[in-house]
Order: structure tokens, then C-alpha cells, then sequence
């Protein structure tokens, strides 16, 4: 009896029973995809995993879906084969120097909300656009390889090897000689950054506040800066700290007390963070680096002072402020102007200058009226 | 009259405490071998209540909720970010459609084929799985606030998941046996946990679930806490929230492998839980090994939750609400309820994922969407059901 009432219950499965013989006959059968693009009449483009991807456009329609954006224009120098646009990315832009550069860019459709973060882009999305390439960081891309899309180039999320990007980059504008220039600029800035500073005998601790609430920042998504700050004399005050599970309380910052306090450059940051609010919170009027005022918000930059383009300059930026009574013999305002006029054959007006500095934020900081322009327009 | 009287005394409400089911006095025989659902229909049409009718419609309810299914799988298909026309879809469903060389009509295909063709199914599996698991649990701790999620399974595949994308196993061959093996590791933890409090009841069980699923929940914290930002966690986070945008024939293949070896047995037990609705003492009175029966369902809804969580990250509400929406058309009787709440739950879960890739150009976490309209539907069934659909009251 048992076993019949069980059966009985059974019955009432057929229609399951035929969705998952459905699925089975389904899954079992091969799905198309893209087939390989082994056709090397194109220009071969290696990703930051060493995957070479052959490009056949000439002036390849990118899909860019993460901020490297201002370093594919620096390659580029034209915004037209971009796709679409990040509604974040747009907020940089107006507020940083790329803006004006590109005005073409603020007229780009959006591609994402500022949710684009942890949410993967729509395959289908990607399908109906029919870019040449996508530009996706690497932890977004098993859509995309399941439909075996041939123009994907994966971005390490951790920005990686800066050399791999720009290749990546030259290759797939067809601009490598310009990215060789690039490179070869950084070199001999930097270097020229670094004269006089030999050995830093005594380092001068840096506290970098960012993210939601005061965090500190250290940890390894912020190396490129930490490892820039290490040739300027300047060291992470909180190195173990994790970016993103480093949430400080106030007791924490006061044992550490940097010499220095350096707000993040970022601009859609959530704590609207403001150099004279750190000066007047009385949590923190105890910390070395407030009452020495040496906080500073950083500068804003074309590309959150990443890449070859720019770490000179905030590598000179920081070697002021860091090294304040052994000082670069250049001059950082001159040094913005000859850097936009060089790689965007642009020329940054005082005014723009002023604002990349963040100069009405900073100015009343120690050692920061050197970076005020003189009534002859220079620092 | 008869009829009334043994019917009401074979299906008892299911949700009384075991204090209720010891206190209660020596009840009349039960006639346990009558269609337990036909008890129900008596006892709903000659008793007047406002589901009245919707009970008496159940024989038309299941053909109804399957074409139901149907056009909510041909919508799902012809509709999308990507634009195709339905006659379109249609010939490329069923391969009528003209193959070429040509780019576009390359991505047509895939489209359909491979990428919403294998995540409809993957959707209705879990859907009708979470809803089906759901009901089953809510008969067995006899409580209708306990979802599949109870004893912590989902928490425990869902640090396996997390473990897996931390240590870089982005893809599905990693990250699908790691979130499976940690949800039936926590079952075995919940497991001895009973067995060394020496409680096998329905408490016990659920205070263990609780303690496996609060430790998983913390371990997954804090491996999101120190994932590095960049790299690592916008994909935890996302992944948590749940997502079928992975689907693919794999994952597939795996969940409907789980889903016969898991509901399908449970479906054959459903006469059973009926009986364990009457409460534990009578059940054992009436020949059921109800320690023994409580275990396999909660091996099977487990089973399957390690499954589901594996293949899509965790999806929440489907498996507390859909089994209320099924008890009030067709009444406690889980030879019915549960075939029906499956088909609600595929239904549901199937219209909740197409909105989540179509609203906008990236993904929705099916998590969210299943959240903000699961929680309002349950507070609509709380306030006009006011119990009614749990017992034949």
C-alpha cells in the first residue's frame, strides 16, 4: 500500500518529469557561439591575461567598461570610436581637465548606472551594440566567454601591469609608436622628479583617508600610489590595512598619526571628505598632521593620477609636500602644461591648473602657497 | 456529515506546536489512506470561506498554472535587451531558421540558444525547486515562517561560493562544487549538532540550523571584508545577491541532475507529510518514523538548496512566499500543494529574472527583485489571509 500511495504521489511529477528530460535534451546538444577569429588579417592585441585577440576594424568601435577610459584616450587622442560612456566616468570628466578636452564625450550614450560596479553588463546588451572590441575587467567576463565574444580584451581589476595596458591599448588603436613615446616621456620625467632625493634617509609617514567613512587606505588596490609615495620618501602609515575592510575609528588614527594626511582623489568619493572639515573636527586636532596643517586633498588629475601620463606629475606633486625643505628644482604648474600640451596637444588655461591642484581647497595648508601662480600667470 | 467529521480529523493544522499535538485529547481513527486531498475539496465545499473557490478550482488550477508557465517561457524568450521579433525567436527555437555566414544572424542564435534558452531553464528549475522545498519544510516544522534556507545550507554554499571567487575561481567549474560541498557541509554540521544536543525534533533542528547558518554568515562577512576591493569583491557582491546571468548548459545539466534526485522523491513523500502535519505523536501513532522522514526531507530540500545556491548565488523569499500563494488556492494538502507551489514558484521566479536583465543594460540581482516584491506580496498574504489557507478552517 505504502509504495502505490507513493506512486499515486508520483503522478503528479509528469510535468516536471518533461521540463527536466527538456533541459537534459536540451543541454546536451552543442549551443552556438562565436566561431575563433583565426583569420589574422587583422592586428593581433595581447590582454592583460596574455590572450591575443585579432582586431579587424581599422578604427575599432570599443565597448569601455571600466575607468581606463582616460588612459585609451591618452593613446587615442579621439573619443569617437568609443561606444558609450559610464554615467560615473561623466562625472570625472566634467570635473576634471579630460572634459574639456573630449566635450564629444559628454554627448556618448550611457552605457551603465553607478551600480556598474559588482553588476555584470548584459551579454545581450553587448550583442546589440556589436562593438569591435569590449574593454571589461576580468572578473566580469564569463558572459562574454560563454558566448565565445572574439573582440574581448580583459582588464585586470587590480590595475596590474600598467606596460600590458598600454600595449593593449597601442595595439588596438594601431598606435604602438605613440605608446613608446608615452612610455619613454615617464621614464625621463620621473627620473627627473627623483633628482636630489637619494636614499631617503628618513621617510615621512603618509595616512591616505578614502572610501566610505574614514578609512585608511592601504592594502594592495592602492599600490601604484603607495609604491610612487616609497621613491618620493613617503611611506603607508597603514600598509596591513585592507582598502576595503580598513574602516578606522578615530582612536586608530591617533596612534597612528601620519605625518601627513592625504585625502583620495577620487572624485564620486562618499564621504565628500573636505580638507578644512579634518582641520576643524575636534577628534582630530590631537594628530601631528593636523596641527602641523598637513592634510591636503589631492589633486584631481585627467586620470586619477594613474599611469604614465600622469604619476609624474603626482609623483612631483607629492615630492612638495612630502619634501618640503628639499624641493624638486621644477615647476609642477609648468610641468602640467608642457604634459596636456605634449600628450593632448591641449593648453590648459591657469585657471585649469588651479582646479587640478584642488588650490582653493588646499591653500591653507603648510608649504602649499608654492604651487600659487604668480602674477606673471607662473608658479 | 460523515464525510465532514473524518475529514476534519485528518487534516489537522499543520502548523500546532508539539505542546499543542501532546495536549491534544485522543482524536477519533483516522482514516489516513483516503486521498488526503480529497478530504480538503469536502471539507472546502461544504464549509463556505473566501477561498472557497479557488479550492474548488484546483482541478483546473494545475493545467491552468502549466499553460501559465508556457506563456511566461515564450515571453521570456521574445523578450530581452537584444531585439529579436517573436517569429524570429520562434524559427531559431526550433532550428526553422535560415543558417548564414552572417554576423547578426550568428547572434540571433545565440541569443535564443545560448543565452536564454539555458537561463529560462535554469530559472524554472530553481523556481519551482525553492517553491516545492519551501512547502515541504513549512509541512514539516509545521511553521510557516521557515523557507528552505533554515538550516543553514544556503548560508554554508554561499561561503563556499564567496571562499571560491576570493581565491580567483571566477568560472563555474570552481565555483559550483565549492558552494555545493560547503551547503551539504553545513547539513552535516546542523546534522551532528542535533545529534549532540540529543534533539532530533523540529526545535532542535532549527536551533541548529540557526547556529550553522550564523557561523557561515560570518565566515562569508569576513572573507568579504578582506577581499581586496578592486579585483575581488564588486564580484562577491554581486554573486551574493544572486544572478542566473552565469547560466549556461553545465550549470544546467547540474541542477536539473539535484532537482529529480531531490523534488521528485520529495513529491512521492507528500502523503507522508501530510500524516506529519497531525504532529509528531500522531504520526508515530499511525506507523510514521518521523524522526526518519523528517531527516530525508530536510536531506532533500538541502540537497537542492546547495544546488540552487551554487548555480545562481542565493536567492531569497521564493521558497517563505510561494508555498503561502499555493496553500491559499489549493488548501494544505501537499499532494497538491506541492506540484502547485513548484509551478508558482518557476512562474514567479521566471518573470522576476526577465525583468532583472531586460529593466536595464546590466544585471539586476534576481536577490533584489525576489526581495522587493516577495516582501510586499508576503505582507499582503499576512494581512488578507490572516491565517486562513493553513488549516481547512
Amino acid at each position: 500500500m505504502s509504495f502505490l500511495r507513493n506512486i499515486t504521489g508520483l503522478l503528479g511529477t509528469w510535468p516536471f518529469l518533461i521540463i527536466y528530460l527538456v533541459a537534459i535534451a536540451l543541454m546536451i546538444s552543442p549551443t552556438p557561439k562565436h566561431p575563433d577569429r583565426t583569420l589574422q588579417t587583422g592586428r593581433a592585441v595581447t590582454d592583460m591575461t596574455d590572450r591575443t585577440v585579432y582586431i579587424e576594424a581599422n578604427t575599432p568601435q570599443t565597448f569601455i567598461l571600466t575607468p581606463v577610459l582616460w588612459h585609451y584616450l591618452s593613446v587615442n587622442l579621439d573619443a569617437d570610436p568609443v561606444t558609450k560612456l559610464p554615467p560615473y566616468m561623466t562625472k570625472e570628466f566634467t570635473s576634471s581637465v579630460l572634459g574639456s578636452i573630449f566635450p564629444t564625450l559628454l554627448d556618448k550614450s550611457l552605457a551603465f548606472t553607478d551600480f556598474s560596479g559588482p553588476a555584470p553588463i548584459s551579454v545581450e546588451e553587448v550583442l546589440e551594440a556589436n562593438p569591435d572590441a569590449v574593454l571589461i575587467w576580468n572578473y566580469m567576463v564569463a558572459g562574454l566567454e560563454l558566448v565565445n565574444f572574439q573582440g574581448t580584451l580583459q582588464i585586470a581589476a587590480d590595475g596590474g601591469d600598467k606596460t600590458k595596458l598600454f600595449n593593449l591599448l597601442g595595439g588596438l588603436t594601431g598606435k604602438e609608436d605613440w605608446v613608446s613615446h608615452i612610455w619613454e616621456r615617464f621614464y625621463q620625467e620621473r627620473d627627473e622628479v627623483l633628482l636630489g632625493l637619494d636614499n631617503c634617509p628618513q621617510k615621512t609617514r603618509v595616512g591616505i583617508l578614502g572610501g566610505a567613512g574614514f578609512n585608511l587606505w592601504g592594502g594592495p588596490s592602492q599600490r601604484y600610489l603607495f609604491n610612487n609615495m616609497l621613491m618620493v620618501c613617503g611611506e603607508n602609515v597603514a600598509p596591513q590595512m585592507s582598502a576595503a575592510g580598513g574602516v578606522l575609528n578615530v582612536e586608530n588614527l591617533l596612534i597612528l598619526d601620519p605625518d601627513v594626511l592625504l585625502l583620495n582623489p577620487y572624485v564620486l568619493d562618499q564621504t565628500d571628505m573636505r580638507v578644512s572639515a579634518i582641520y576643524e573636527d575636534p577628534r582630530f586636532q590631537g594628530l601631528k598632521a593636523v596641527r602641523n596643517r598637513r592634510v591636503y586633498h589631492m589633486p584631481l588629475g585627467a586620470s586619477r593620477l594613474e599611469g604614465p601620463v600622469e604619476v609624474p606629475l603626482s609623483m612631483l606633486w607629492l615630492r612638495e609636500i612630502l619634501n618640503p625643505f628639499n624641493p624638486s628644482n621644477l615647476n609642477l604648474r609648468d610641468k602640467i602644461r608642457e604634459t596636456y600640451l605634449d600628450i593632448y596637444g591641449y593648453e590648459v588655461t591657469e585657471s585649469q591648473i588651479d582646479t587640478w591642484l584642488r588650490l582653493e581647497e588646499n591653500q591653507d595648508s603648510a608649504y602649499y602657497d608654492r604651487f600659487i601662480r604668480t602674477t606673471n600667470g607662473k608658479q | 456529515m460523515e464525510s465532514n467529521k473524518t475529514s476534519s480529523a485528518s487534516i489537522a493544522p499543520p502548523f500546532k506546536t508539539e505542546q499543542d499535538s501532546q495536549l491534544t485529547p485522543p482524536q477519533e481513527p483516522q482514516d489516513v489512506t483516503k486521498s488526503s486531498g480529497e478530504n480538503n475539496m469536502n471539507k472546502s465545499l461544504s464549509t463556505p470561506s473566501p477561498s472557497l473557490s479557488l479550492k474548488a478550482k484546483g482541478g483546473y488550477l494545475f493545467p491552468l498554472l502549466i499553460l501559465i508557465l508556457l506563456a511566461s517561457v515564450v515571453l521570456s524568450l521574445i523578450i530581452g535587451r537584444y531585439e529579436l521579433s517573436p517569429s524570429e525567436a520562434f524559427k531559431i527555437l526550433f532550428g526553422l531558421n535560415e543558417t548564414t555566414e552572417d554576423l547578426s544572424s550568428l547572434n540571433d542564435t545565440i541569443v535564443i540558444r545560448t543565452l536564454r534558452l539555458p537561463r529560462i531553464l535554469l530559472v524554472i528549475l530553481s523556481g519551482m525547486g525553492l517553491a516545492l522545498c519551501g512547502a515541504a519544510m513549512q509541512g514539516v516544522f509545521r511553521n510557516p515562517l521557515v523557507g528552505p534556507e533554515i538550516l543553514g545550507v544556503s548560508s554554508g554554499a554561499s561561503f563556499g561560493g564567496v571562499l571560491a571567487l576570493s581565491l580567483g575561481f571566477s568560472g563555474g567549474a570552481a565555483l559550483i562544487p565549492f558552494s555545493f560541498v560547503f551547503g551539504c557541509g553545513a547539513l552535516v554540521l546542523a546534522f551532528f549538532l542535533s545529534r549532540l544536543a540529543r534533539q532530533s525534533s523540529t526545535l532542535g533542528l532549527v536551533l541548529a540550523g540557526i547556529v550553522v547558518g550564523g557561523l557561515f554568515g560570518a565566515l562569508t562577512g569576513a572573507v568579504t571584508y578582506f577581499a581586496d576591493p578592486e579585483s575581488r569583491l564588486p564580484g562577491l557582491l554581486y554573486w551574493l545577491m544572486g544572478s542566473f546571468a552565469r547560466a549556461n548548459p553545465d550549470s544546467v545539466l547540474f541542477l536539473t541532475i539535484v532537482t529529480i534526485a531531490s523534488t521528485i522523491p520529495l513529491m512521492g513523500l507528500s502523503w507522508r507529510l501530510n500524516v506529519l502535519s497531525l504532529g509528531d505523536t500522531d504520526a508515530a501513532s499511525l506507523g510514521i518514523r518521523v524522526s526518519l522522514l523528517r531527516w530525508a526531507v530536510v536531506i532533500l530540500v538541502s540537497l537542492f538548496v546547495a544546488a540552487q545556491v551554487a548555480v545562481s548565488g542565493g536567492v531569497g523569499w521564493v521558497g517563505l512566499v510561494i508555498p503561502h500563494l499555493g496553500r491559499m488556492l489549493v488548501g494544505p494538502d501537499h499532494g497538491r500543494l506541492l506540484p502547485i507551489s513548484a509551478l508558482l514558484g518557476g512562474i514567479y521566479l521566471l518573470l522576476m529574472d526577465t525583468l532583472a536583465r531586460t529593466l536595464a543594460p546590466f544585471e539586476i540581482p534576481i536577490g533584489l527583485m525576489t526581495s522587493l516584491v516577495g516582501t510586499p506580496l508576503f505582507a499582503f498574504f499576512f494581512i488578507k489571509l490572516r491565517g486562513r489557507g493553513w488549516t481547512n478552517d
